[in-house]
């Protein structure tokens, strides 16, 4: 009886550094993928928010140029869709740099 | 100077044979060539040095499986399980912009990725793959997308506009920040390049910066490539996951 006991302790406490390992292990695993992120991330992030910035002014313009084109109603949709361009690439760049850095 | 030395002559494409399918010019041009010389070296390359398949990695065959590891890492994290299924997909667009950035950056070679439609061509399709796996996958609740859960109904009219144009304009940010990247590094490149002739025996100064210059092109070529593959996971992941 007293043998069993022992034996069931020693195969609780392997499973337990098992755990014990695998947690470890984990944990620099993830810490290096976070490490090897970062090291791209900072630049990269400069040139997305830019670029994010400018195409979504030109999206807005040419939906409102293509709008006013087509119903002739110059230049009440370009100005509309200019504004909500600029309001939208201000809306992604800061939810793009949300995600990088917290305020 | 004549026009040949402009610094945006390099951009300049030739035919260099010329053919013609009914009125549409389908003519091999120096960017074609370009880009079919860049599809032979990575075919050869990753077929070469991956040829032995020993368990310690030679130097080619380490970069081959470095390239493989980095882009599988990235895809897994950003699109989980069931989406390393486009895995293949992302691999080749990176390493197929990371060689035709490369290879740009040997004189007299062309740099493909430098005009904006090449780069618009590959963002539209991932924008056309995104939406309709989108579609796919969640039917019309992939709408949701423009009007994110939790979002009072009256600020509807003004945050879906904003929405569908930040939406639209994914492609052609990725399209321009590529085309706009390289053609901003060659064109400046070239430029230092005529002040060392222009300034005679000072011209060391700008040569000293065109070396610098060109590390820094370099690195600027991964990392954009390295982007490109990053935005793809991004974009292909809100198909997964419109919610947020």
């Amino acid at each position: 009886m007293a043998k069993q006991k022992k034996i069931n302790d020693l195969g609780d406490s392997l499973n337990n550094l098992s755990k014990k390992i695998d947690n470890i292990k984990a944990k620099k695993v993830s810490e290096e993928h976070n490490n090897k992120n970062k090291k791209f991330t900072g630049f990269a992030h400069a040139f997305k928010i830019v670029s994010e910035l400018f195409a979504n002014i030109l999206v807005g313009g040419s939906i409102g140029w293509t709008l006013d084109y087509f119903f002739s109603t110059k230049p009440i949709f370009i100005i509309l869709f200019l504004i909500i361009g600029f309001i939208s690439g201000i809306y992604t760049s800061y939810k793009s740099s949300k995600k990088f850095a917290k305020f | 100077m004549s026009e040949k030395h402009s610094p945006l002559d390099q951009f300049s494409i030739n035919r260099i044979y010329e053919m013609k399918i009914g009125d549409i010019d389908v003519s091999l041009t120096n960017s074609s060539v370009m880009m079919i010389a860049v599809l032979v070296i990575l075919n050869i390359f990753l077929i070469y040095s991956t040829r032995k398949k020993s368990v310690i990695p030679g130097r080619l065959q380490s970069l081959a499986e470095m390239s493989y590891e980095m882009i599988y890492n990235t895809t897994r994290d950003n699109l989980g399980k069931e989406g390393v299924r486009f895995f293949p997909l992302v691999y080749s667009l990176f390493m197929f912009i990371l060689l035709c950035n490369m290879l740009g950056l040997v004189p007299y070679s062309f740099t493909v990725t430098s005009h904006i439609i090449v780069t618009f061509a590959l963002a539209f399709g991932i924008f056309l793959l995104a939406t309709v796996l989108g579609f796919i996958l969640h039917g019309h609740k992939y709408l949701r997308l423009f009007l994110p859960k939790g979002v009072p109904i009256f600020l509807a009219p003004l945050l879906v506009p904003i929405e569908i144009v930040s939406y639209i304009s994914r492609p052609i940010s990725l399209a321009v920040r590529l085309a706009a990247n390289m053609m901003a590094g060659h064109t400046m490149i070239k430029v230092f390049a005529g002040f060392v002739v222009a300034l005679g025996i000072f011209g060391i100064a700008p040569f000293l910066f065109i070396v610098l210059l060109y590390i820094l092109e370099t690195l600027i070529a991964f990392l954009q490539a390295y982007v490109f593959a990053v935005l793809t996971c991004l974009y292909l992941s809100d198909s997964f996951h419109p919610e947020h």
